[in-house]
């Protein structure tokens, strides 16, 4: 098999870089570091593995968002994506939610032949994880969240899927939506020769109005503030009362580790 | 309200070095505040560099009695434990043909005449000792010995650990939001955790000196200038702890280069950078074109890394003064305290220095070096410092 891969990313701010919230209640990213989402990085990275292994002939990389967004889609390029899209949501972009995007990526995909779509389990902004979810809904595909491994097998997927509760393998046939946690890749560094090359590959623009989605969200922010603080530590003088302590906070049942 | 001898604001790697000055110089009632944690601001993101290359013979003269501290640190502190992470690699610093040329040889040559360990080298010994770059270009070629890099978040927290040993009281987590004045003096310091007394006001601020600016009413000409690092992978030419940390005048944006392990090099502009409008220490954007644009002048004097990848990338802010140096001592009439800033990225390097000489500013000792080339009103007389290679931190 050799199909066409659509990786779907987004731009957040960078993990390094602590968000505050305003006095106003909103969150300022004017002028912070910004970077390619790093479970999206993930993703990128194996489509990248599955073309240079053959099992794939084309990756494409796409974000909905500014003009200004296209610094991703550029990193994305330099790693090694065949060509990239932005879809362009103007106005709309800082309301955009979950299903917003995968209806946009979903509407992108009818002219598109693609055999798989590999994103990120969620963006590390928003922490939402919804769209691979519901863009899998949407096409009818079969999907595999949070996947620390993706092998060919039998003509088909064979996906590892997980979380701290155990890991399930999953067999896929056909077209799919599989979201990355990062265990799945580790991304490749971008190289200075291949910062240049990235300029040459096509980037195309669509403006969203084009695409036929009504892009008002279907869900609201309520308010944003800041995590509460940390309590301050205590000490324990044994392992006994360590042990006793943390069962007295309920922690061994909160990892499912007594239940 | 509690009452303290010495107030310092700023934990950073000049307020703690302020601190441990105070304490070994028999200072007792000290206590130091910091709006965040210790090195947490400006000091974690310091590059490490240590020379005592400038053009500026002032500075020499601090970065001398610096390095003498940092390569005997646990006898400096008087700690056995105590490490600044010192990588003892040597500096290297070339010129072309060209406008740098003269200053180059007039600051080597200062520097010898200071007693300073300096060889000129010719391409071959210089290719010698960094058999992973071209030279070309290379007109004259300076190598000082004693010289390197080390850590400055190591350095700030091993000089608190010095200062409490020795009494200091180190506050993390306080803000200090105003000053009590009786006239011309400041008399203590009010801040989010209450008010103290003090006998002297050490103000170690950095970015953050136009607060104080604020409170004693006197314009203090500072500005938080951002600049970029890039730390570049090639296995094909590591840079290695071996090789010296190095200056290329030659390059557009006088480029200074260190190991940074591994297979990897520090990389960073050593010109003028991007003016923030307000003080913070938040990570800048860095875009793929300026990256490929540095790295075409990284790979223009060690060719290897014409095909280096692109390990990490960080901002880091300068206390930046319109002659790139700094402001110590005094501030106009205001009695009762002792104010050092406007680093401009040489904060690190002196931070010994300085911290002893604010100490003993503040103590009303006679300073080791003569604070006067450094006193804010040069900015009024025209008597600048600016350095022979124009602004930018090499001063």
């Amino acid at each position: 098999m050799s199909i066409r891969i659509l990786v779907p990313v987004k731009r957040v701010v960078d993990p390094n870089v602590r968000v505050r919230v305003s006095a106003t209640g909103a969150i300022d990213t004017t002028g912070l570091k910004m970077s390619l989402n790093p479970f999206d990085e993930c993703a990128l990275e194996k489509a990248l593995q599955l073309r240079e292994s053959g099992v794939a002939s084309h990756v494409t990389v796409l974000t909905c968002g500014l003009p200004a967004h296209q610094d991703v889609l550029r990193t994305a390029l330099a790693m090694g994506a065949d060509d990239a899209v932005l879809i362009d949501t103007g106005p709309a972009t800082p309301a955009l939610d979950s299903f917003a995007i995968a209806r946009l990526v979903a509407a992108h995909m009818k002219d598109a032949d693609y055999g798989l779509v590999l994103c990120g389990k969620q963006a590390i902004d928003g922490d939402v994880g919804g769209v691979a979810a519901m863009l899998a809904a949407l096409l009818g595909w079969p999907q595999a969240l949070n996947a620390g491994a993706l092998d060919v097998m039998d003509g088909g997927w064979r996906v590892s899927c997980g979380e701290d509760a155990g890991i399930a393998n999953w067999q896929i046939d056909g077209p799919a939506v599989i979201s990355a946690d990062l265990r799945l890749a580790e991304p490749r560094r971008v190289t200075l020769p291949s910062i240049v090359k990235a300029k040459q590959k096509p980037l195309v623009t669509h403006e969203a109005a084009a695409l036929g989605v009504a892009l008002a969200a279907q869900s609201r922010v309520v308010a944003l503030s800041d995590p509460p603080g940390r309590a301050p530590g205590i000490q324990v003088t044994s392992v006994d009362a360590l042990l006793q302590t943390l069962a007295g906070q309920r922690v061994f049942e909160a990892v499912g580790a007594c239940s | 309200m509690s009452h303290y001898d010495f107030v310092v604001i700023g934990a950073g790697v000049i307020g703690t070095s302020v601190a441990h000055h105070l304490a070994a110089l028999g200072a007792e009632r000290v206590l130091v505040v910091d709006q965040g944690t210790i090195g947490a601001g400006t000091t974690s993101q310091s590059s490490g560099l240590l020379r005592t290359h400038y053009s500026v013979r002032q500075n020499v003269e601090l970065a001398r009695s610096s390095w003498w501290a940092f390569n005997n640190f646990a006898d400096y502190l008087e700690d056995a434990e105590a490490s600044c992470g010192l990588v003892k690699c040597g500096y290297m610093i070339c010129s072309p043909e060209g406008d740098k040329l003269d200053p180059l040889a007039a600051a080597l040559r200062a520097q010898q005449d200071m007693g300073i360990e300096v060889e000129l080298l010719d391409r071959k010994e210089a290719e010698a000792r960094m058999p992973i770059a071209a030279f070309d270009d290379a007109a004259l070629i300076g190598f000082e010995p004693e010289a390197g890099f080390a850590d400055a978040y190591l350095v700030a927290t091993s000089f608190a650990r010095s200062a409490r040993r020795r009494g200091v009281k180190i506050a993390e987590g306080v803000r200090v939001t105003g000053l009590i004045r009786e006239g011309r003096r400041v008399v203590g310091v009010e801040t989010t955790a209450g008010t103290h007394g003090c006998g002297t006001l050490i103000s170690t601020q950095n970015i953050w000196t136009p607060e104080l600016a604020q409170w004693i009413g006197v314009p203090l000409p500072v500005k938080p200038e951002r600049h970029t690092v890039l730390a570049l992978e090639c296995e094909a030419a590591p840079y290695t702890f071996a090789m010296p940390a190095f200056k290329d005048l030659g390059s557009p944006g006088m480029l200074y280069f260190r190991s940074y392990g591994g297979s990897q090099m520090l990389v960073s502009e050593g010109i003028v950078g991007e003016t923030l409008n307000a003080p913070e220490t938040e990570q800048g954007d860095i875009s793929l074109d300026y990256v490929a644009e540095v790295g075409a002048q990284v790979a223009g004097r060690f060719p290897a890394y014409d095909t280096a990848g692109l390990a990490s990338s960080w901002t880091g802010v300068y206390d930046v003064t319109p002659d790139w140096n700094p402001v110590l001592g005094s501030v106009a009439d205001v009695e009762g305290l002792t104010v050092g800033f406007g680093f401009s990225g040489h904060g690190f390097k002196l931070s010994p220095g300085i911290g002893k000489l604010l100490a003993q500013h503040a103590l009303g000792l006679p300073t080791d070096v003569s604070l006067e080339p450094y006193a804010l009103d040069r900015f009024a007389s025209g008597a600048l410092l600016t350095g022979k290679y124009g602004l930018g931190a090499v001063s």
